[in-house]
């Protein structure tokens, strides 16, 4: 029995070695980044229109600008005329960027715990007409 | 090596005489018996003794060198699977059992290729490959444990751990061309299931750890691209620093008296996800059917052993010199726009002092 598995994996092998095997259909391009990148976005998108929680909102943004940088870079590696590190330098600037955001936007959430004691987007509403 | 002898003696030894005490008590007392034995074995830390020993006796019978493995590397793993077996065996948790099935994923994978002549496959893996995926295995595993002990996760979770293991098993058995091909799959995998998890899960704490195994899929990427320097930069930044941000944010602002999930009404729902889900199949529909003009795929630098000259090469030196160049403009905005945001976040975040009696800062006052 062991030999007939031998044997019926040794023809199976046979065929994926004729496949022209690394380059061909299997690689990893462009499409296979912007794909994941785009479903990371929506997901994002979706986070921040379901969830009422500002900090929960804060991680829909944050999912969004890595989807976006995950595009930049991809696009520098893959596409033709682009220099490779130009997107990964606009990625660096978006890494910052969020940095920066994700402190202020924090420290006004936890303001706006201190004087309406909740998170809750729809709560604060005090500059409703 | 007369040292490798002896410690391959003795702990063929020990294996002889706890498998006869073992055998002894289940024979005479019934299965139980036995298992209670291994247990007290177990917890007198006979495995102290027992796990050095097994890893010489593997070193011993050359299993290294037939799984093609770097000297130390296999004993490292065999160490951390039987470090981990008993304390599988005891506490019996899923997380544990997952955490046991990934970690000794790649030994049995290399066993099995061993065992059915890989060279029939006309596939070689070279041994850098086995090693970076036990490492990824690892990292993974370790990731989800931690949300799983700390949440708790049970049998679902280690269904799914152990799909995963067993999914990448049969993966690099059967289909691994290429290490980058399923490193890109395994990344998009977590990136895509932990968005999903933040998604759908009920609790925010729940949600920032999700955060983090999407963050860290993200930096996978970027080290799969070849941006060495950002994956870092990545690592260090959001999971180093905005996810702790968020962590503290969550502690600071719950109220335990208010569930989180307040009902969102339906009116606004419904148009949001089919707005969501619209967008996302907008992009997806650009992204992959967009005929985007590429480099020819010979000439794409690869994360491979055996790339040669398109390998991938280090970036930090690159950067730092294009930032001091090309981009010293917006170099010198951004960190001015850092400055403002750290003092800014400090201005807005400080708590109210004793002498302040009016409540919220007011401009020129809070700044003096």
């Amino acid at each position: 029995m062991m030999g007939s598995l031998a044997y019926g994996l040794d023809s199976l092998g046979g065929l994926l070695a004729q496949s022209p095997a690394v380059d061909a259909g299997n690689a990893i391009g462009l499409e296979h980044y912007l794909v994941v990148s785009a479903i990371v976005f929506g997901l994002g998108l979706l986070i921040i229109i379901t969830r009422r929680s500002t900090i929960a909102v804060l991680m829909g943004i944050e999912l969004l600008l890595n989807a976006a940088g995950l595009n930049f870079v991809a696009f520098a590696k893959y596409s033709a005329g682009a220099e490779a590190l130009d997107g990964q330098v606009v990625t660096l600037f978006i890494i910052v960027i969020a940095a920066a955001e994700a402190a202020l936007a924090l420290a006004i959430a936890l303001n706006i715990f201190n004087s309406i004691n909740s998170v809750e987007l729809d709560d604060a509403h005090s500059l409703k007409g | 090596m007369i040292l490798h002898d002896l410690l391959a003696l003795i702990a063929a030894l020990l294996l002889l005489y706890l498998g006869t005490r073992l055998v002894r008590a289940a024979r005479d007392e019934g299965p139980a018996a036995a298992l209670d034995l291994f247990k007290h074995a177990m917890r007198q830390g006979l495995w102290l003794a027992i796990i050095p020993a097994l890893a010489e006796l593997y070193h011993y019978l050359g299993l290294e060198t037939r799984l093609g493995l770097e000297d130390g590397a296999l004993r490292l793993l065999m160490i951390g699977v039987f470090v981990m077996l008993p304390v599988v065996l005891i506490k019996r948790t899923a997380s544990w059992v997952a955490f046991e099935v990934i970690l000794a994923a790649p030994v049995v994978v290399g066993l099995l290729r061993e065992a059915l002549s890989s060279d029939a496959f006309g596939i070689v893996l070279s041994d850098s490959r086995y090693l970076a995926l036990v490492v990824f295995a690892i990292i993974a595993a370790s990731t989800l444990v931690i949300r799983g002990a700390i949440t708790g996760w049970g049998r679902t979770g280690l269904g799914v751990l152990a799909g995963l293991a067993i999914a990448g098993a049969a993966v690099s058995l059967f289909m691994v061309t290429d290490f980058e091909v399923v490193c890109f799959w395994l990344t998009a995998f977590i990136a895509i299931g932990a968005g999903v998890a933040i998604l759908v899960s009920d609790r925010i704490v729940h949600m920032a750890f999700w955060l983090l195994a999407s963050l860290a899929a993200f930096a996978s990427f970027y080290l799969l691209l070849g941006a060495d320097f950002l994956g870092f930069t990545q690592v260090l930044v959001y999971i180093g620093g905005i996810l702790i941000l968020f962590l503290f944010g969550v502690m600071l602002t719950q109220r335990v008296d208010v569930p989180l999930k307040a009902a969102i009404s339906w009116r606004v729902l419904i148009p949001g996800v089919i707005i969501g889900v619209l967008t996302t199949g907008l992009l997806v529909f650009l992204a992959g059917g967009n005929n985007w003009s590429q480099k020819p795929i010979e000439s794409i630098t690869r994360l491979s052993p055996n790339a040669g000259e398109l390998a991938a090469k280090p970036t930090a030196f690159a950067l730092g010199e294009s930032f001091m160049s090309t981009y010293i403009l917006p170099f010198e905005v951004v960190s001015v726009l850092l400055l403002v945001a750290m003092i800014g976040a400090t201005y807005i975040a400080r708590g109210k002092s004793e002498g302040d009696s009016a409540g919220a800062p007011d401009g020129e006052g809070g700044a003096a």
